[in-house]
């Protein structure tokens, strides 16, 4: 214990590697989570603990099948209407009188209407939306909601947002609990790009994570398309001389790096340019406008939330609501060319969600108040498009006069799950705390991932370290077939660099490496040899 | 400069401040000295000078009653002879006690003060690592031996640290006997818990040879892990004639640290003062200021609270650079936000601060290695400072915290003050209605950093309804209007009031914005 010292300055010591400065910040910053699992050359079968959540923390599914399905490209945008979107005058029961009866100042008139069916018909303020059900990449799913509904604008969104019954407060999102299942040490290794991305709106419960948040949601818009502009959100300029201006200055560079991965966003929103015009005056659209270069630049988020807010139409609705849903179906029609024009519509499937939907009689004010089930939108190049689900029954209500929902929202966040995102079947279920049914409007399945063989070099070979649990010193061997350049660097399990052992030519045969651990905290750590020929990787324990 | 020659008073840049606190010098005091700002603790500093406001806070603190011992702290583990089964399940409530001990203590922290601050600096200053020792009883010893004397007497300290039983394994103490020295203890005892390696002029405070003799002197401690004793065991002890800065003689264990303190002790008073410096003002010590700490803690025999009651009556330290100029440690994150928000107790919360804490780095009982945390800058980076705003954002959106945040009450609180109280400069502003005041106020209360001196995005959208936003608030300084916009998030100002619906979302998405700013992590 005593021949490697530090001093109590805090000169450089031994293991750190957060002492190393700019150049373990960099280091760190060019690390994806992904990269991470691909660069130390894991090979199947190697289950071990991946920062501090081990890996039989998701059922029974096997980590590596997880880890792969982080390679989809596959993005899923969410946007929510705020307020409770009006289902019966978005999709139109044109042939129901009942609903001309319940609605005698604001129904939309049947020669109005653009007819899906002979049934039911979009508002005529989607006609945007008309044109991709009719490409067949626009599937309504009728009649959505869940049992007993809760009318609170607060109390439902949360329901929504957390997948949860009605009856069951749960503090995590559907979208949180399935990157968290995917992306296991994400909490202890955010890496270099973000996993959501919420654009405006509050807070969301939608991407919270049984660990941590999942999702990088930010104050506000402004801040994001400055980040997606420039890469820089915070000012380091100007700032007030002496000590307080100093710390200004390293915790807005520190936030500048992360905010989430400006570098990534940059890069992302630089390699990602918009090949349409977007609407204007039209938030949703500009927003939307934001994921498109996001996406095309590869920054690697699965889950985007965006919101149109104003749904909640309690009195002379008709003007306002036909405005918000135009706002709605230009955004996301013009946002659907802009990925169409790079052939990129294949991946992203974008999905409309409210918190509930209207009362089905007009109340005095020519508005409509809270109610239950509305229809939802589901578009995107892979979306099978059609119509899934019977109109609402306007003649069986519930207690409260609403609609009594036919298609468990669940089932929606199932199909996702399970055939958009190829998670296991038993992963969904544990996602969604029970088995919901799928419904068919994804075209092309993903088959749920299975692990890649193993890549077994032959030119070297890692043989493992000895001894092992070791404290504080241990001796890694390997060995070479053939000569060439060797590396051997020991990470911790969040995946940073603590030390590199060796970094040079080296001649056939066996090599032995001493590391002593002085300094290091017990734990797990892993070792990785990078050769001409391949890269292996072991772990080894530290117990004092 | 020899600092035995200062006494406590009038030295250059420990001088009291002059006048009474105003309200941010009380806040700058509360945050320093707990974690963040208690209102009522507010209202009880302001308005004293500096020296009784300081006094008052040690004199309450060091009068805290002690936390309760646990039903456990004397529970032994099981003979030998024991079965496995009984020795699992000793080992399984070790672990429980222990979950249970560091989450009190996180709860204590939260709820404490000055003297809850202190244990947490000593801790990381007679650091211990629980793999060391993974045991209940002994953490619980090792806490409370730092927590007896948090403000009290420094050399008493470094006099029982070294028979602790979590010290003496983790720095293998036990292992040192007669014959057989370790020095591990020696070296950390000189290095790092009294003088340092070298003066504060450059020269070093001791050799090799002293740590390998006084190595011998400390030999024959042990613990004894059956009866959780520590015990002296003449025979382990090396009687033998043992030569150290400058002494000889058949020294033992309390000759070792009586010489310490004789020999080295101008040294000894540097380094601590110096950790002092770094804990309450800034991360730069200022040799002079250090200087004359280190008189006023010599002058007074070792005595914690002396040092404090100059430092923080200071005009040094309520210079305005200094004031936000501190990174917040995970656990004044934590604490602070608490405080900020107003939360009340009833919650998991204990659960949650030790998860979030843990995950930013400061795991109680479990500092990275013997020198501690290193702290400051070490605390933040490109994963750190995300999680800090997603905890923060994860409290603020979940509603089983936002229930126990009462953040209607802190704002009733801050509208019954003047704006000018935060900044004079403010004045012109105390007849803007609510709506406009209150960001005013919450920013104030939230951050350390002086309001004009944030940097802020402008929001670029104008409020709504702008034709009715009164003069005195379209002609104010664009950052306060940015405050103001993101407060109102869309709302007509005279839509705004505390008893409004939907004025709980409007709070809590503020504080957000509050906390996602990079001055946030500043204190």
């Amino acid at each position: 214990m005593e021949t490697k010292r530090f001093s109590a300055e805090g000169a450089p010591r031994f293991g750190s590697c957060l002492e190393h400065g700019s150049a373990h910040t960099e280091d760190h910053l060019r690390w994806s989570r992904r990269d991470f699992i691909r660069m130390l050359g894991l090979g199947a079968g190697s289950a071990f603990f991946l920062g501090r959540t081990p890996v039989e923390a998701f059922g029974s599914a096997p980590l590596l099948a997880h880890l792969r399905a982080v390679e989809t490209d596959r993005v899923l945008v969410l946007v929510q209407l705020n307020g409770g979107n009006d289902g019966l005058n978005t999709v139109v029961p044109f042939e129901n009188d009942v609903y001309y009866n319940f609605r005698p100042d604001i129904a939309i008139a049947k020669n109005t209407v653009l007819k899906l069916n002979t049934e039911i018909g979009l508002h005529p303020s989607l006609s945007s939306f008309n044109t991709l059900f009719q490409d067949g990449r626009l599937a309504v799913l009728q009649n959505t909601g869940y049992p007993s509904p809760n009318l609170s604008h607060f109390r439902s969104t949360d329901i929504w947002l957390s997948g949860s019954d009605a009856d069951k407060v749960v503090p995590t999102g559907w979208a949180g609990r399935y990157l968290d299942a995917e992306f296991p040490t994400f909490h202890t290794d955010p890496g270099n790009h973000p996993l959501a991305v919420q654009l405006g709106g509050t807070a969301s419960l939608l991407t919270q994570g049984p660990q941590t948040g999942m999702g990088m949601s930010l104050a506000s818009p402004e801040i994001f398309s400055r980040i997606a502009e420039r890469g820089v959100v915070y000012e380091t300029d100007n700032l007030p001389a002496g000590p307080m201006g100093a710390e200004m200055d390293f915790v807005r560079t520190v936030a500048n790096d992360s905010f989430q991965y400006a570098g990534a966003v940059q890069q992302a929103s630089a390699a990602g340019k918009n090949q349409v015009a977007y609407p204007t005056g039209n938030g949703l659209a500009s927003n939307l406008s934001i994921v498109a270069r996001l996406i095309k630049g590869r920054l690697g988020a699965r889950i985007y939330h965006v919101a149109l807010g104003g749904f909640d139409t309690h009195a002379n609705q008709l003007t306002n609501h036909a405005n918000l849903l135009r706002s709605l179906s230009e955004a996301v029609k013009a946002f659907y060319d802009d990925l169409a024009a790079a052939r990129g519509a294949e991946n992203v499937m974008v999905m409309t969600f409210s918190e509930f939907g209207r009362r089905p009689r007009q109340n005095g004010s020519r508005g409509t108040d809270h109610g239950t089930a509305a229809p939802l939108f589901i578009i995107g190049g892979s979306v099978a498009g059609g119509v899934f689900g019977k109109a609402p029954s306007l003649s069986d209500l519930d207690s409260s006069s609403n609609l009594k929902y036919e298609i468990d929202f669940r089932s929606a966040y199932a199909t996702i799950l399970k055939d958009w995102f190829g998670l296991a079947p038993s992963a969904v279920a544990s996602v969604l705390g029970g088995s919901f049914g799928t419904l068919p409007f994804v075209s092309a399945p993903v088959q749920t991932a299975s692990p890649r063989p193993s890549e077994t070099p032959e030119a070297f070979t890692l043989h493992g370290n000895y001894p092992n649990p070791f404290n504080p010193t241990t001796i890694i061997v390997y060995s070479l077939a053939q000569p060439g350049r060797v590396r051997l660097d020991i990470f911790d399990t969040l995946g940073r660099r603590v030390q590199t052992l060796v970094d040079e030519e080296q001649a056939v045969g066996k090599h032995e490496l001493p590391f002593d651990a002085y300094g290091l905290p017990s734990g797990t750590y892993l070792y990785r040899l990078q050769t001409p020929f391949g890269v292996q990787t072991r772990k080894m324990v530290l117990v004092r | 400069m020899d600092p035995s020659s200062t006494s406590g008073a009038a030295v250059a840049g420990l001088e009291p401040l002059n006048g009474s606190l105003n309200r941010r010098h009380a806040a700058h005091l509360l945050r320093r000295t707990g974690f963040g700002v208690r209102t009522a603790w507010l209202d009880r500093l302001v308005g004293m000078d500096a020296r009784s406001a300081a006094a008052l806070i040690l004199e309450e603190e060091t009068g805290a009653p002690m936390p309760p011992a646990p039903s456990w702290q004397n529970e032994l583990p099981p003979p030998s002879t024991a079965t496995d089964e009984e020795k699992r399940a000793y080992q399984q409530r070790n672990g429980q006690y222990l979950t249970e001990f560091r989450r009190g203590w996180y709860e204590r922290l939260w709820q404490g003060g000055l003297r809850e601050r202190m244990t947490l600096f000593w801790h990381n200053h007679f650091v211990t690592e629980l793999g060391a020792y993974n045991n209940a009883p002994f953490a619980y010893r090792y806490v409370t031996l730092l927590r007896s004397d948090a403000l009290g007497s420094y050399s008493r300290m470094v006099q029982e640290i070294g028979k602790d039983a979590a010290m003496l394994q983790y720095l293998n103490g036990t292992q040192n006997l007669k014959g057989r020295p370790n020095e591990n203890y020696a070296r950390e005892l000189l290095e790092l818990f009294t003088m340092s390696p070298s003066d504060a002029q450059g020269r070093p405070n001791y050799t090799q040879k002293d740590i390998e003799e006084i190595a011998r002197a400390l030999t024959g401690w042990q613990v004894d892990r059956n009866t959780l004793t520590v015990k002296f065991s003449q025979g382990r002890f090396d009687t033998g004639t043992k030569t150290f800065l400058g002494r000889t003689g058949a020294f033992g264990y309390d000759d070792v640290i009586r010489i310490l303190f004789e020999t080295r002790s101008e040294a000894i008073a540097y380094h601590i003062c110096e950790k002092i410096y770094r804990e309450f003002v800034y991360h730069e010590p200022d040799s002079w200021v250090v200087q004359a700490m280190a008189g006023v803690f010599l002058f007074n025999q070792f005595q914690i609270g002396p040092v404090l009651r100059a430092l923080l009556a200071s005009a040094h330290f309520y210079e305005e650079r200094f004031v936000g100029a501190r990174l917040k440690s995970p656990v004044e994150m934590l604490n602070g936000f608490l405080l900020d928000v107003n939360a009340g107790t009833g919650s998991d919360m204990p659960v949650q601060l030790e998860r979030y804490a843990t995950q930013l780095g400061q795991r109680l009982l479990s500092p990275p290695n013997v020198a501690g945390w290193p702290g400051y800058h070490q605390w933040l980076n490109t994963t750190t400072l995300p999680t800090r705003w997603f905890t923060a954002e994860t409290f603020l959106s979940t509603d089983k915290y936002r229930r126990t945040f009462d953040m209607a009450g802190l704002s009733r609180y801050l509208l019954s003050r003047r704006l000018e109280e935060i900044d004079p400069a403010l004045a012109s502003l105390n007849t803007a209605p609510d709506a406009f005041r209150l960001p005013l106020m919450l920013a104030a209360h939230f951050l350390s950093v002086p309001l004009p001196r944030l940097v802020l995005e402008p929001v670029s959208d104008d409020f709504a309804q702008p034709t009715t936003v009164p003069a005195e608030i379209r002609s104010a300084p664009v950052y306060l209007q940015t405050l103001a916009k993101v407060f109102l998030a869309g709302v007509p100002w005279y839509e705004w009031g505390l008893d409004k619906p939907g004025a709980p979302a409007l709070l809590f998405s503020f504080a957000r914005y509050l906390t996602q700013l990079p001055e946030y992590q500043l204190t």
